[in-house]
């Protein structure tokens, strides 16, 4: 098999645009590999660092065995709306769950594509992350039911620079919306945490370093955000800070990526879930203490809290065939994702929607 | 005639330093990881790690095509695992967006948006054989070795690759020669 003489000249031409720097890239390579080399030869520190990490790993997995905390609600069923995102070949739907009867409706049925959807903590407006044609995005406010949707964040025609979207939280006084989006700081792109009033006024807020993922605290006084404040040191950990990025702390330092945090309602805890360590977990709000709640049998992402704390909504392809864990592990494809409920110690696991070749994830839970 | 990638003992090249060979494979080896992630400045960060774990091996190496293959494997595996991180833009909508980097300070030409912009239409896999075989100028077993496949599915991944690659680049379709 020859290369494509077509294809090989196009590659070629779009890869001699991409500026390389060798000299600074080979200074870097001989600088790293020599620390690196420095760091093996310190025989007594890398044993020192093996017994802590097995020290920790011991203490982390005596936890998991550990007897459990009591449950709030433990003897009650799931109830509440539960808003989730259905995504299917070439479309992407929002639906509403009646949790209690387990029925399930379109939520909005609107002239752009829901990429994230979300209540007010009341529960009366439903704010959500538009996509209109495939160019632009912009995040709506409308009423409980996706009626009336007014825009409060335009989208941006200049295409670069804009709002590119990821998520959205609600401020627990239904008076602001933080949302990811990118951003470009001295031309170069990056992802960040903006913060808006839920009615449209005002210039947004934008949080200093790079953050892909929001939440707020039930008191509204910290976000959980997940990132980094410091580009020279790109490594994905929880933090928390004031609604305007200051005072940060760092919840995690550990070379697992966090993602999705969600700030337990009665303050105490943060569920999020882990890629380089596939799984759900929840971390005490002050970082003293983390449990993992689930940790086999499938991909287990994106936990939202119910309104009383009792459950946790989570997406995962536990469920899905051998063939499509394979594919979503790859990045072939992502299928087979269902929506699943479990108790906040991670006990009572139990299927609440799903779809062949679907790909569920909870947004929101009300009352 | 399919080209062969085994060792012949008589024209094995000199490895040289490691510095020279950087110098002569760094380039494609960076771009190559961009096309692959369809991020510039994402490739050569890769390929710097993947150089870099060469330096730390490079006394084991036998020779330039040794280290090629070698270097080629790290840093396709890395673009794979970077590739699996970044799955939760899947999960946030943004599969259908054209996650490209515009605004990089690295290159924003119309030459790269484009071909970055086709290349997403293309699985992670097929841009991997597509890439080596295309841009890299290796045969299928060559890719087959560093990618960790056996020729025939390399095959596979290419001509439906390359189909939807010309295809997104506007280039006419054409007769797949083996």
């Amino acid at each position: 098999m020859r290369a494509d003489p077509d294809l090989h000249a196009r590659l070629d031409r779009a890869g001699s645009h991409i500026d390389v720097d060798a000299h600074r890239r080979l200074a870097e390579i001989h600088a790293v590999a020599e620390r690196r080399s420095r760091t093996s030869r310190n025989r007594a520190l890398a044993v020192a660092a093996v017994v802590g990490i097995l020290a920790v790993l011991a203490a982390w997995q005596l936890r998991f065995s550990e007897d459990r905390a009591p449950v709030p609600g433990a003897t009650a069923g799931p109830s509440g709306l539960i808003a989730y995102l259905g995504a299917y070949e070439g479309s992407r739907d929002l639906f509403v769950l009646d949790a209690s009867t387990g029925e399930s409706r379109p939520l909005y049925e609107g002239r752009a594509t829901v990429l994230w959807g979300a209540w007010s903590p009341e529960g009366s407006r439903l704010a959500l992350i538009l996509e209109l044609d495939g160019s632009g995005y912009e995040v709506v406010v409308a009423d409980a039911d996706g009626s009336d949707p007014v825009t409060i964040v335009e989208r941006d025609d200049t295409g670069a620079v804009g709002p590119d979207l990821l998520k959205l939280a609600w401020s627990p006084d239904g008076s602001r919306i933080a949302y990811a989006g990118r951003t470009q700081q001295r031309g170069v792109a990056n992802r960040t945490i903006f913060v808006v009033d839920a009615d449209g006024s005002g210039r947004p807020m934008v949080l200093d370093g790079h953050w892909e993922d929001v939440s707020w605290s039930p008191d509204g006084r910290r976000l959980v955000l997940v990132g980094f404040p410091d580009p020279k040191d790109p490594t994905f950990d929880l933090y928390t800070s004031d609604p305007d990025g200051s005072n940060l702390a760092r919840l995690t330092d550990d070379a697992s990526i966090e993602r999705t945090p969600s700030w337990s309602p009665d303050g105490s805890q943060i569920v999020f879930s882990a890629e380089s360590v596939p799984g759900i977990f929840v971390i005490a709000a002050d970082g003293s203490d983390v449990r993992r709640l689930t940790d086999r049998g499938g991909w287990d992402l994106l936990p939202v809290w119910s309104p009383d704390g009792a459950w946790i909504a989570f997406t995962s392809d536990r469920g899905a065939t051998p063939e499509q864990q394979t594919a979503n592990r790859s990045g072939d494809d992502v299928t087979g994702f269902a929506l699943y409920l479990m108790r906040p110690d991670g006990s009572d696991v139990r299927p609440l929607v799903e779809e062949d070749g679907a790909l569920l994830y909870p947004t929101s839970w009300t009352r | 005639m399919e080209r062969t990638t085994s060792l012949d003992i008589d024209t094995i090249e000199p490895l040289g330093d490691f510095d020279a060979f950087f110098h002569a494979n760094f380039e494609r080896t960076a771009r190559a990881a961009a096309f692959v992630t369809r991020d510039a400045g994402t490739g050569q960060d890769l390929a710097q790690e993947a150089f870099t774990r060469l330096l730390e091996r490079w006394s084991e190496m036998t020779s330039p095509e040794h280290a090629r293959n070698w270097v080629y494997r790290v840093a396709m595996n890395l673009a794979r695992s970077h590739l699996r991180k970044h799955l939760r833009v899947f999960l946030y909508g943004l599969h259908r967006r054209d996650d490209v980097d515009g605004g990089s300070a690295t290159t924003s030409s119309d030459d790269w948006l484009e071909v970055a912009r086709a290349l997403g239409a293309l699985s992670p896999r097929q841009r991997e054989c597509v890439v080596l075989v295309d841009y890299t100028d290796m045969d299928a077993a060559g890719a087959a070795t560093v990618l960790g496949l056996s020729p025939a599915t390399v095959r596979v991944h290419v001509m439906r690759g390359r189909r939807a690659l010309r295809e997104g680049l506007g280039i006419d379709p054409r007769e797949e020669q083996p």
